[in-house]
């Protein structure tokens, strides 16, 4: 379906993408990343070598044939400069670096940078410590080592733990461009000097340096690569646009390219749009290229799925089963769930926005939403809440309990007021056959965020037209912290009153409607979560020590 | 399909936390290998390089280290609380340590008793040409003369001399640089 067939006008046909091309934000694997696998790659059949006689005699030859040449250039100035330069190898030098990397990363809450370091910090050593006991290899032999030197060969740890902190630290902390190639000069060639005169000392074989560098540089690197990539997760000390994708170059014009053909639509305009108000996906506002028609779009990426999956785990486990909790297991499966609500939605003559279908910028990665644009809306306390909205923010509650729906999201940022009357947005949430409870939990929400603009007494006697008091009461005794959107909790912190004892005192007196729900998956889920915890600990406990950083 | 993944995952962690690797890697054991080379590139020239013959029922390997200083092991019986260390060294200091019955051919043995009661502790020594080999252990008394006993069987001395030929022969690593000075005669220090 295109926006113009929709609306009933024609227009030019999209294209359809025939099979082969590729999506209008392809992820290939780049020539760097390649490169760096490859290097990886490689060390495997080293170390197979090196496991048997024969290989270990050609490698060893060969290295020590290299070890000769070089030790030809020693000098007593050269030797002296490179037993100075071997004291960046020292463990401390990593230690430095890497407990540097992380304190910046917790300070400035990069967190996915910083779970894939913690990762790479205690991986790296794992895998070097791993090989070096199965390898157990000597020292050069046949030349007179200059250099202090402490357990195996191989890999070079050294190396290997240098270039590990120097590699986490520029990926995750210097900002890609200029500024990172410079530092990218700068620690290649820190790197190289040291890799030089641990030679000339000859504390390592080159292989030693080589397999160090596979396992120090080109693993995180690939790591880093694939896990945060830069065009989701850019390193930038911005305020504010964490949560978000940067819409600008490559991905700018994939979304042009990509609502052209798939909805018809020429957009020039690609801006965020109020990204203070979604931390679920990247909302943006798009104009058409004759500046007549504005789209809303909802940007979601394989980020924005984890982040619901670990939101709804960690629900599940501090409030048991409240609802289907259950997470998505794919960004097409979530967006197409908020395409679908807002069909829904409208089909019930709930006000929300007209959907108009998804856009695929990169198969099983990123998806646009696409919707009308409410222009001239506000939001629900940016305006005069009358009797009339109230009625009307009531009304839609109520529709949505006849329909069988809930929208389990319902706070000031989500309730927009347009020409007196009031729309819901953001239906990512909603749920068709909710709990009663649910429900009962959509209605006290609405009914705090219309007392944020009205008195609690109005409120509640307009809501005894369309609920009964009963109705009313289980709404608000089932409300509590877990059932309050933060942005609708922080606003009642602000105020003087307390609302929600306010409505209490007004409805007639309900049980508190218990939250706390236990399951088999409830406990299931939280020991195995304990489970993990305690796993991640002694594996953290265990590394860090491995790795030289405790 | 997800049970599968958390599976793998689950596994994978449980491999490196029980280490893959075995109980007994990274265990110097008395076979020419580069286990066995590093250890005799810690202290060159030294005439003996200590190693694990075969370890007794009960015994178990615990860790090893090696630097440019020397190289040290632990083993511990599952009879004894505390493990034993062995380290070689290039020098040591015998002191008042009695000598006992050399362990080898060039080797001078001693044995000092730090605490005989309630525990019974002390060292060792194996002292060769350019090298000393220090056990220190701590038994709790009853079985300590057996696991006296079944250490000296588990830890054996491998000539340096056969382990360059086998290395040589082996791998084709030259042990000893050539430009080496030449070893030392004696290094105990009295």
């Amino acid at each position: 379906m295109t926006l113009d067939r929709a609306a009933g006008h024609p227009v030019p046909l999209t294209r359809r993408r025939p099979s082969g091309e590729p999506p209008p934000l392809p992820r290939p694997v780049s020539a760097g990343t390649r490169a760096f696998l490859v290097a990886c790659a490689l060390v495997v059949p080293l170390w197979l070598a090196l496991a048997t006689d024969l290989g270990t005699r050609a490698v060893t030859r060969t290295d020590l044939a290299v070890l000769d040449l070089v030790a030809r250039l020693r000098t007593d100035a050269l030797v002296d400069a490179a037993q100075g330069v071997a004291v960046l190898g020292s463990l401390w030098t990593f230690r430095a670096l890497a407990w540097a990397t992380l304190a910046v990363l917790v300070v400035t809450r990069r967190f996915q940078h910083l779970v894939v370091a913690l990762g790479a910090f205690l991986v790296v050593p794992l895998v070097d410590g791993i090989a070096s006991v199965w390898l157990g290899r000597m020292r050069p032999a046949d030349v007179t080592i200059l250099g202090e030197w402490s357990g195996y060969a191989h890999p070079s740890r050294p190396v290997a733990l240098v270039g590990l902190g120097l590699t986490v630290m520029l990926l995750t902390l210097v900002p890609a461009g200029r500024w990172r190639r410079r530092a990218v000069a700068a620690a290649t060639g820190a790197i190289a000097l040291l890799v030089a005169a641990r030679l000339l000392l000859a504390v390592d074989h080159p292989t030693d340096a080589a397999a160090g560098l596979a396992t120090g540089v080109a693993l995180p690197a690939v790591a880093f690569r694939l896990l945060t990539p830069e065009d989701v997760f850019p390193v930038a000390y911005r305020r504010g646009a964490r949560a978000h994708l940067d819409v600008g170059g490559r991905r700018g014009a994939a979304i042009r390219t990509a609502v052209a053909r798939q909805a018809g639509v020429r957009v020039t305009g690609v801006e965020p749009f109020h990204l203070g108000t979604s931390a679920g996906s990247t909302p943006l506002r798009l104009v058409s290229d004759d500046g007549e028609r504005v789209l809303f779009g909802k940007l979601y990426a394989s980020t924005h799925m984890w982040s619901d999956r670990w939101y709804k785990l960690a629900r599940t486990v501090r409030y048991g089963a409240l609802e289907d909790e259950r997470p998505f297991n794919a960004v097409r499966r979530l967006v197409q769930h908020e395409d679908h609500m807002l069909r829904v939605m409208r089909f019930a003559a709930v006000p929300t926005p007209e959907p108009y279908g998804i856009v695929e910028i990169t198969p099983e990665r990123e998806y646009l939403l696409l919707t009308e644009f409410l222009g001239g809306a506000v939001h629900i306390t940016e305006s005069e809440v009358t009797g009339a909205t109230i009625d009307d923010a009531l009304a839609v509650v109520r529709r949505m309990w006849d329909a069988g729906l809930a929208h389990r999201d319902i706070k000031p940022g989500n309730v927009l007021v347009r020409d007196g009357r009031v729309l819901l947005i953001d239906v990512a949430f909603a749920e068709l056959r909710p709990t009663p409870w649910r429900q009962a939990v959509d209605l006290a929400n609405m009914m705090l965020t219309l007392a944020l603009g009205a008195s609690p007494e109005q409120v509640y006697e307009r809501a005894l037209a369309m609920f009964s008091p009963a109705e009313i009461g289980e709404a608000f005794a089932a409300s509590r912290g877990v059932t309050i959107p933060s942005e609708l909790r922080s606003r009642l912190r602000e105020r003087d009153d307390d609302l929600i004892a306010r409505f209490c005192e007004l409805a007639p007196p309900t049980p508190p409607v218990a939250i706390q729900r236990w399951s088999v998956r409830r406990v299931a889920l939280t020991l195995a979560m304990l489970a993990g915890a305690a796993l991640a600990v002694a594996l953290v406990a265990i590394n860090l020590r491995l790795a030289g950083l405790a | 399909m997800r049970p599968v993944r958390w599976g793998a995952v689950a596994a994978a962690l449980a491999l490196a936390v029980s280490g893959c690797a075995g109980a007994d890697a990274g265990m110097p054991a008395c076979e020419p290998s580069q286990r066995l080379g590093i250890m005799a590139q810690s202290v060159p020239g030294a005439a003996y390089v200590p190693c694990v013959v075969s370890l007794p029922p009960g015994w178990s390997f615990r860790s090893f280290e090696v630097d440019d200083s020397g190289a040290r092991f632990a083993l511990r019986s599952d009879r004894a609380d505390r493990a034993v260390e062995v380290e070689l060294a290039a020098r040591c200091d015998v002191g008042s340590a009695t000598p006992v019955a050399p362990r080898d051919e060039g080797v001078r043995t001693y044995q000092r008793a730090v605490s005989v009661s309630p525990r019974y502790a002390g060292r060792l020594y194996d002292v060769f040409a350019d090298g000393c080999v220090t056990y220190t252990f701590d038994f709790a008394r009853g079985p300590h003369i057996a696991l006296l006993d079944e250490l000296q069987t588990a830890v054996g001395l491998y000539p340096r001399r056969l382990l360059r030929q086998q290395l040589q022969q082996d791998l084709g690593i030259t042990l000893d640089p050539r430009d080496r000075p030449p070893s030392r005669q004696t290094t105990i220090v009295p």
